[in-house]
């Protein structure tokens, strides 16, 4: 059923455009882990079934489905319980960014338009650092 | 000559620009926002390739046009021209035809359809919406999917509203313009973790150009004022939307017969409720939807205003008022079956329509006690549609509406179905699509009820019926999209107004259309729309134009948007039964805007509308003379608009 629903989306013009928008969210996160870690690939989960289309598309992250396995994890409405202390916690829903303080960055819609933002304690306290492509996506928390 | 080929030399130019200066695609952090903020427009979740031929008015396109106004949108619809009936109510003539201000215009604001039942056509007030709450649009033409349409279709407008999930805050948006016109509105939306909402306000007062016929001492006004509320709410499955539009406008010439109007006024009121609840995981949806309407309408012409009376002859007064309101009560139950390789909608709807007349007064008479016909329709349909995937490539489509018409003693009940076959190939590079509808259009209120008016009713005419078919095929690249398309449509008992009487056609007239279009995106800055069309039938009459064109030109350079549009429409003549010769000449509508984004949150904006003062007119004849005034005056707007 799955695949035929796959066949449907892409027959009503809907699928190409999702996958599209899937692949640069991606880009963007690519960008986000080279940033942080610098390494070839980072294991990574995602909570929701975009996150996981997101990280599929990515060529920096290898999808993991334990959370405590993952280096980097995109959440939407609360992190898993166990994740490692050193995973870098990232989210696409503004309100989590602004409860959990484990949270350090958000890649989100507000005011019509994607959002990229990182804080900066919260970089710091996690001894994060961000390379200078990011400091205008980067702010003090209010 | 000298302002076109001045405005052919700019656009060239900026052509060019757009070429050469073109920047190559590079995946900064800022273009990757930019290409997600594209790839992800909502337009590509809510249309429906097969839904009809479809043309969609992203948020993105819908703001560099700064398209703040539904008819700014419909000016550029292909195949129809874009006219104001004489009494002010905006309308669409589809190629060579005369005004196409029927029920088979249909609109629909968040797959809830706004119209008139009274007066049949949607454009009735709502072609004067203010759009600035509208994330973006789609134009079906030649039919829509039955299950998302209540109404027997023709040509569809599809407004969605902003999504609070998207805004998550507010704007606020201020715009004068010429002649002392203003606009003020604004928005706030809130998505918190179990519920989102989203309201919105605007109010426009728009000031135009008097006409003077140079049959009177008074001036002609078209002025309008409107008021525009909506709020959305929604948590979990269910949703809760409220909305009122208001409409006071000038009733432009109007009924009198030298069209020497003295105080034509139009006050328009509509509010609807709708509440939508999914079950079953979203596959099951309930649909609760309530309507109200009031329309106070009152016309004074000292030449005289021709009613036609209940035994109808007719009759000569100089003023008419009439006060009705209209209510709509709908339910609907929708289940999706997803079935192998079938995706299933099956159900029904029951809707009860109502016309109240208030009061009809004459010369100060009032004659409410003589108004006869059906006033009260109660329908009953059910519906079911199939997309059904043959393989990766294909897929087949079948819409079926069965609907039974109970006109409570007031006029013959009937029964009557929509059905609409087609097939859409798809490999992500071509797109071929065909579809044929069968589709009727009932005789509204005003077409068979009787009260003092222009037009003689008939309380036995027929229900028309309509075939259309069309084929297209569509080309696209990363870069680009080319589209052409063919549409073809006829009808049997057709509902004409000949002589001012209401009566079905033994005319069975054939129409054909041609359109080609062709988007390229040289960069996610710089872009082009062009478009062209020809359509003609086999009447005698051309009574608009046959062909047109449009081109947009979108272009970016670092915080300033630049817009330039120009909707060609070619000229018509045609002689009146009474031997007048009405001659429209060709017709070219510049349009240019800027927008300086000043800083992320404040956009500064500069529009002018028919700035070479050419765009098409509409002629309105009479017996002796003809009257020649275009939809669109010449007009500068400035503004701002603040996102919080």
């Amino acid at each position: 059923m799955c695949s035929n629903l796959f066949r449907l989306l892409l027959l009503a013009g809907l699928l190409i455009p999702l996958h599209a928008a899937s692949n640069v969210a991606a880009n963007i996160f690519d960008k986000t882990v080279d940033s942080f870690f610098k390494e070839e690939r980072v294991s990574a989960w995602g909570e929701t079934p975009e996150h996981l289309q997101i990280i599929q598309n990515s060529q920096r992250m290898v999808l993991t489905k334990d959370p405590a396995n993952a280096r980097f994890l995109i959440v939407a409405r609360k992190i898993p319980a166990g994740i490692a202390k050193d995973s870098v916690v990232m989210t696409t829903e503004y309100l989590l960014l602004e409860k959990d303080k484990r949270v350090v960055g958000a890649f989100f819609w507000q005011k019509g338009r994607p959002n990229l933002l990182f804080l900066r304690q919260r970089l710091r306290e996690a001894d994060l650092t961000l390379t200078p492509e990011f400091q205008k996506y980067i702010e003090d928390e209010q | 000559m000298k302002s076109r080929i001045w405005l052919c030399a700019s656009l060239c130019a900026l052509l060019i620009q757009t070429a050469q200066g073109a920047d190559t695609t590079s995946d900064t952090l800022d273009d990757l926002l930019s290409q997600y903020r594209s790839e992800s427009d909502l337009s590509r979740q809510t249309k429906q390739e097969s839904a009809g031929s479809l043309i969609v008015y992203t948020r993105e396109r819908l703001e560099k046009m700064q398209a703040y106004n539904l008819r700014d949108i419909l000016k550029t619809i292909p195949v129809f021209t874009m006219q104001e009936s004489f009494t002010g109510q905006v309308s669409l003539a589809k190629a060579s035809g005369a005004t196409f201000n029927s029920q088979f215009l249909k609109l629909y604001i968040n797959d809830h359809e706004v119209g008139s039942i009274g007066f049949g056509s949607a454009m009735k007030m709502w072609g004067y919406l203010d759009i600035s709450y509208i994330d973006h649009a789609e134009i079906y033409q030649v039919g829509s999917s039955v299950m998302a349409g209540d109404e027997p279709p023709g040509i569809v407008v599809r407004l969605y509203t902003k999504d609070p999930s998207r805004e998550n805050g507010g704007a606020v948006q201020a715009m004068g313009g010429s002649r002392g016109s203003y606009e003020v509105g604004g928005y706030y939306a809130y998505k918190g973790e179990d519920f989102s909402t989203f309201v919105y306000g605007a109010t426009h007062d728009e000031d135009r150009n008097d006409y003077n016929s140079g049959r009177s001492a008074v001036p002609v006004d078209r002025d309008f004022d409107s008021t525009n509320l909506f709020a959305s709410f929604q948590k979990g499955d269910f949703s809760l939307e409220a909305a009122q539009f208001s409409l006071e406008h000038d009733r432009f010439l109007g009924f009198g017969t030298s069209r020497t109007p003295l105080d034509n006024r139009a006050d328009l009121l509509h509010r609807y409720v709708i509440a939508n609840q999914y079950f079953q995981d979203r596959t099951l949806k309930i649909r609760l939807a309530y309507d109200h309407a009031s329309h106070i309408q009152n016309e004074s012409d000292p030449s005289g205003i021709k009613l036609f009376n209940p035994d109808g002859t007719l009759s000569t007064y100089e003023e008419w008022y009439f006060d009705k309101s209209e209510e709509i009560l709908d339910a609907v139950i929708d289940k999706r079956l997803l079935l192998a390789s079938h995706d299933i909608h099956l159900g029904a709807q029951a809707k009860h329509k109502r016309v109240d007349a208030h009061s009809l007064l004459t010369d100060g008479i009032e004659r409410i006690d003589e108004l006869s016909g059906p006033d009260r329709w109660n329908t009953l349909s059910v519906f079911f549609s199939d997309d059904w995937t043959l393989n990766d490539y294909n897929l087949i489509f079948t819409n079926i509406k069965y609907d039974r018409y109970d006109l409570n003693n007031g006029g013959k009940d009937f029964e009557d179905y929509v059905l609409r076959l087609g097939h859409i190939y798809n490999d992500g590079t071509w797109m071929w699509k065909t579809f044929a509808t069968r589709t009727y259009g009932y005789p509204i209120y005003m077409q068979t009820s009787y009260f003092p008016f222009v037009y003689k009713s008939d309380v036995n005419l027929k229900n028309e019926e309509r075939m259309a078919a069309s084929t297209e095929v569509s080309y696209m690249t990363p870069s680009s999209t080319t589209n052409l398309r063919i549409l073809y449509n006829t009808a049997r008992n057709a509902i004409v107004l000949q002589q001012n009487v209401h009566l079905n056609t033994d005319e069975k007239p054939n129409f054909y259309a041609l359109s080609a279009s062709h988007e390229y995106r040289f960069t996610p800055s710089h872009e082009i729309h062009l478009s062209a069309y020809y359509g003609d039938d086999d009447m005698p009459m051309t009574q608009s134009s046959k062909a047109g064109a449009l081109v947009q030109l979108f272009n970016t350079f670092g915080p300033v948007d630049l817009f330039n549009e120009l909707v060609y429409r070619s000229g018509y003549h045609y002689t009146t039964p009474t031997a007048l010769s009405v001659d429209v000449a060709e017709g070219f509508d510049y349009t240019a805007g800027i927008t300086y984004r000043a800083t992320p949150d404040l956009n500064l904006f500069l529009k002018g509308e028919n700035l070479l003062n050419k765009a098409i007119m509409s002629p309105y004849p009479t017996s002796t003379y003809v009257d020649y005034i275009s939809p669109f005056d010449r007009t500068v707007r400035f503004g701002l608009k603040y996102v919080f």
